[in-house]
């Protein structure tokens, strides 16, 4: 508030080691966002003990710079090899892989790369001017609106990907019910477990990910190895072109702010507010019609989202002392471990460090404007790569990711079975991306709602007297009803078609 | 007539009738749920939400079905009228089985789930770094030894000896 | 480049350590609360005490859900050498007298109590409701929306006893954490919610929620003004008793290294500032043996609360 916080704030981030350790922290979070089954909260966690040897602004800077570099990390497989880092890259992976297929590597990584700071940036400059305003709006945030948001970010299936709309939302439900596997949150009962002890914590959806996005394109990749690739041309080295940037700027301003709206709110943010971006990219583009066969504004609309929801997420992390994110809870530890305690009252107790922190955030960011460009042209290199030697190399990875998370082969069997099931529901016109939604979303729709329903005494009517709930979910359901509203109104064209005929 | 189960034969609609008959499997095994008291429960029982879910994808897969059922209906009636009854319906979709090395590739990841826990990661990772290049036509023998070689080694570097992931070693060894 | 070798080198440490006797690996802290409650923040505290007193590093878990069942499902499925702790509070022993998880109360040791936190009936400091009288009145008018960590915890009993005793209804809303029905109670989802001291003494101290009654004998020194239950009649004490067990067949040695590394840890400046800055009394920290006899009869008086109820049938 005072505007000596900031000063004192700046004078922390011109020291060298800072500079250097945020450097650090965003190629680090770069690699282990890139590598499937290393997320960047797993980063964050294993760097924990090292930043406790440092000071708060320090120790929190390394953490975000990480945080930061890894939502951007994920995308980078997304767009090489359609095998998101983690799930807010999956939206990403919709449009950047078949860019890479034409031979564009390095465009799309270039224009993700942009995004991602340009959606960040814009993210830790609100925060600044508002975070404690913004964060007045995850308290109007109860139940009954994160069941509607959740319902909303799983109606936005119905219009993505060139699939049936239906199928979209098949795909959403299985998601759905795989998230239920496991113990019960609310009444402890053991639910699909099948006497497996390791189903008890439930299905993890990095092993399901992996396999579900990278070994089906691995057996997609072996049904079509007569093809030639047209990706192994030296052009998938250029970097996106200064018209391609003001094609999208648009797109990034949007899909920032969804990002920063979708990541104040305590939930799964950065994966909603990518699949929202990715949406409404497509709703205000001047050609619709090229999404999900490789348009800049497809990969600009998720990626500028997901980062700006990084930056969104720490306002309840900070200010309510709630995580927004999985990645955000190890912050918020590193927090307390710094012996800080994150809640209402921090802003007006301790500018100093808040500021530090969005500073750091805002340094992160433009430092990895040139890592993330510069990461673009090594990267795209790795689409030259042979793909009898890419791909073996692809599994090795799906292996040892879908092991390490949990050092389970419980999960690497769950990696290898959703891969094979994952081909069969693809060539069926399931794709990967809403099965995966529907697990993300799915703890957080079924406790939302169930709370709900307590609070409305079982009154489903409920949702209709709450403003921003109902708001929501009217318009999923315009939304998600699309391809009912369709079918429908085919089915009495033909009724009324036949009858003339007749 | 032979006419509706003909109309099924389309792909959406067999697809639609998959999904109703995984949803009715799905319904059958939440009623194996334990029972909790009211009091815990809070009125809203564990089955709630996975029968909630499974009764919406059921109803999709239904309107699955029956769009499958109409375009085929209106395909079919299109043919009528253009007077050629020699174009199968449901056209160009005509089901082309994958070639031999997509089903040992995917025999191969199988394997590979099977083999982990008996010859170790680090040791399949480099079977798999010798068949699957071999197994899709490559023959540049120095790089595929390469390749296997330097694939568990790197990851051995970066997972093991960085990050501390300890990888099961497999039990065969301890057999010699 | 150096930079980053650095950090691997630091990542490495903790694992290529100290190869001889015990703890030669981190020791991970299992809770069952999602980050920013009162479990979450003393077992962090705890930890850090811990870290200096062993020369090892710890680890917090959270394994959310199912009324701390996923936590003891996780600790079950790890080796028993001692370097898995279970971080309890009643709720699991609820869990436990109801016959859910893998564990029962034979299968555990204590190792060390932590805190004592007791439990505070509040609601927002705008509601109607002034006195605990009022809001008992309120449930018998209609249910009371009583937010809750977990449905069968500690906090959920607490009040449904309290409800059982008075007449009153209530509706039960569970919640992942105590941070969430914080913003929930804020945000005027739920009426009323029996939160842990450590949980929302800011927010009582501020003024943005009114702390009704102390579910305990006695006054608590830092919210000195708030009576107790047993001072205003109604016979309901209940109170978050944190503390860390093992599995019963860990190796008595390495128990025997824990303990006192635990109090060690808990007796350092960092942690009695940590009780005192949340408003806990540093009498709560306890070693094995009162701690031990104490899990037991938690358990007893647990298992009485939920036949009252008719949860668990009497054998």
């Amino acid at each position: 508030m005072e505007p000596s916080g900031l000063g004192i704030a700046f004078s922390l981030l011109t020291d060298p080691v800072v500079l250097g350790l945020i450097v650090a922290g965003t190629v680090a979070g770069v690699i282990i966002g890139a590598l499937p089954g290393l997320s960047s909260s797993m980063g964050v966690a294993l760097l924990l003990p090292f930043s406790l040897y440092l000071e708060p602004v320090p120790a929190i800077a390394l953490l975000s710079a990480l945080y930061c570099a890894g939502t951007f990390g994920g995308s980078i497989t997304a767009v090489l090899i359609n095998a998101p880092g983690a799930p807010p890259a999956v939206a990403t992976a919709f449009d950047g892989y078949p860019m890479a297929l034409k031979g564009e590597a390095g465009r799309a990584l270039g224009i993700a790369a942009v995004s991602s700071v340009s959606g960040g940036i814009i993210s830790v400059l609100t925060l600044l001017l508002a975070a404690p305003l913004l964060a007045r709006i995850a308290y109007s945030f109860g139940p009954p609106e994160y069941f509607a948001l959740g319902v909303f970010a799983l109606s936005m299936l119905a219009s993505i990907g060139a699939e049936s709309a239906l199928k979209n939302l098949i795909g959403g439900c299985l998601g759905l019910l795989i998230a239920t596997v496991g113990i019960d949150l609310t009444t402890g009962v053991e639910r699909f477990t099948f006497g497996v002890p390791q189903l008890l914590e439930g299905v993890q959806f990095i092993p399901v990910l992996i396999g579900l996005f990278a070994v089906t394109e691995l057996l997609n990749q072996a049904r079509h190895l007569g093809r030639e690739s047209v990706s192994a041309t030296m052009s998938a080295l250029r970097l996106p072109s200064r018209e391609d940037f003001r094609r999208v700027r648009n797109t990034i301003l949007r899909s920032s702010g969804i990002g920063v709206f979708v990541g104040v709110l305590p939930a799964e943010g950065s994966t909603m507010a990518a699949m929202i971006g990715y949406n409404e990219a497509k709703r205000w583009s001047k050609a619709p019609e090229e999404f999900g066969k490789g348009s800049i504004e497809g990969v600009a609309g998720p990626e500028a989202a997901n980062n700006a929801a990084t930056g969104g997420a720490m306002v309840p992390t900070l200010a309510l002392g709630i995580p927004g994110s999985a990645t955000a809870a190890v912050i918020l530890g590193g927090l307390q471990v710094q012996g800080l305690r994150p809640g209402p009252y921090l802003f007006e107790e301790q500018p100093t460090l808040l500021y530090g922190i969005f500073l750091a955030m805002l340094l992160a960011n433009i430092l990895f404007l040139f890592i993330g460009l510069f990461g673009a042209k090594v990267f795209s290199r790795i689409s030259l790569v042979p793909r009898t030697f890419l791909w073996p190399t692809v599994f090795a990875l799906c292996l040892v990711g879908a092991y390490g998370l949990n050092q389970s082969m419980v999960d690497v069997w769950i990696m290898i079975v959703s891969g094979l099931v994952g081909y069969v529901l693809k060539r069926n016109g399931f794709g990967p991306a809403p099965i995966i939604m529907g697990i993300v979303l799915g703890g957080l729709i079924e406790t939302s709602l169930a709370q709900s329903l307590i609070i409305f005494d079982q009154q489903w009517s409920g949702f209709l007297r709450q403003p921003i709930a109902a708001g929501l979910l009217l318009a999923a359901v315009s939304v998600g009803g699309r391809p009912l509203r369709r079918f429908l109104g085919g089915l009495l064209a033909r009724t009324a078609g036949s009858a003339r005929r007749a | 007539m032979k006419r509706p189960l003909h109309l099924l034969a389309n792909r959406d609609s067999l697809a639609g009738v998959a999904v109703v008959g995984v949803c009715a499997v799905a319904w059958r095994l939440t009623a194996g749920f334990d029972e909790v008291p009211a009091i815990l429960s809070q009125n809203v029982p564990p089955t709630f939400f996975p029968r909630l879910v499974i009764g919406t994808a059921a109803l999709l897969g239904g309107l699955l079905v029956a769009g499958g059922i109409r375009r085929c209906a209106r395909e079919a009636a299109d043919q009528a009228a253009a007077d050629d009854p020699s174009t199968p319906i449901d056209k160009a979709r005509g089901a082309v089985l994958p070639p031999p090395v997509f089903w040992a590739t995917a025999g191969l990841i199988a394997a590979a789930g099977v083999l982990v826990p008996l010859v170790g990661t680090l040791f399949t990772l480099g079977l798999v770094a010798i068949a699957l290049p071999l197994l899709w036509g490559e023959r540049r023998f120095r790089l595929v030894l390469a390749l296997a070689l330097g694939l568990p080694g790197a990851i051995y570097v970066v997972f093991t000896v960085a990050l501390g992931v300890r990888f099961p070693v497999g039990q065969v060894w301890n057999l010699l | 480049m150096g930079r980053i070798g650095a950090i691997l080198l630091g990542l490495a440490a903790p694992f290529a350590g100290a190869q001889t006797g015990f703890p030669e690996r981190p020791i991970d802290i299992v809770t069952h609360a999602s980050p920013g409650g009162g479990t979450d923040a003393t077992a962090r505290a705890v930890a850090r005490g811990m870290r200096t007193a062993l020369d090892a590093d710890l680890s917090v878990l959270p394994r959310t859900g199912g009324g701390g069942v996923v936590a003891m499902s996780y600790v079950n499925s790890r080796p028993r050498d001692g370097y898995t702790l279970l971080a309890i509070t009643p709720t699991h022993l609820f869990a436990m007298a109801r016959g859910q998880g893998p564990l029962s109360i034979d299968d555990v040791v204590g190792v060390a109590r932590a805190a004592d936190d007791p439990i505070v009936v509040m609601v927002r400091a705008d509601s109607d409701v002034a006195s605990l009288a009022e809001l008992v009145e309120l449930g018998r008018e209609r249910p009371i929306k009583w937010g809750t960590t977990q449905i069968g915890g500690v906090d959920h009993i607490a009040g449904a006893t309290l409800a059982d005793r008075t007449g009153a209804r209530l509706s039960v809303v569970p919640f992942a954490g105590g941070g969430e029905i914080v913003t929930n109670l804020m945000g005027g989802s739920i009426d009323a919610a029996g939160l842990n001291l450590t949980e929302a003494l800011d927010q009582i101290q501020r003024g943005d929620f009114r702390a009704l009654a102390v579910m305990s004998e006695e006054r608590v020194r830092r919210i000195g003004d708030v009576p107790t239950t047993v001072e205003l009649g109604y016979d309901v004490v209940f109170s978050t008793v944190r503390g860390y067990l093992v599995l019963e067949g860990s190796p008595e040695d390495r128990i025997e290294i824990l303990e006192p590394a635990r109090l060690e840890g808990m007796g350092q400046p960092a942690y009695l500032d940590y009780l005192e800055g949340s408003g806990l009394e540093p009498g709560s920290v306890a070693g094995r043996e009162e701690w031990d006899g104490q899990v037991r009869r938690l358990y007893r008086d647990a298992r009485d609360a939920m036949i009252a109820l008719g949860i668990v049938q009497a054998e």
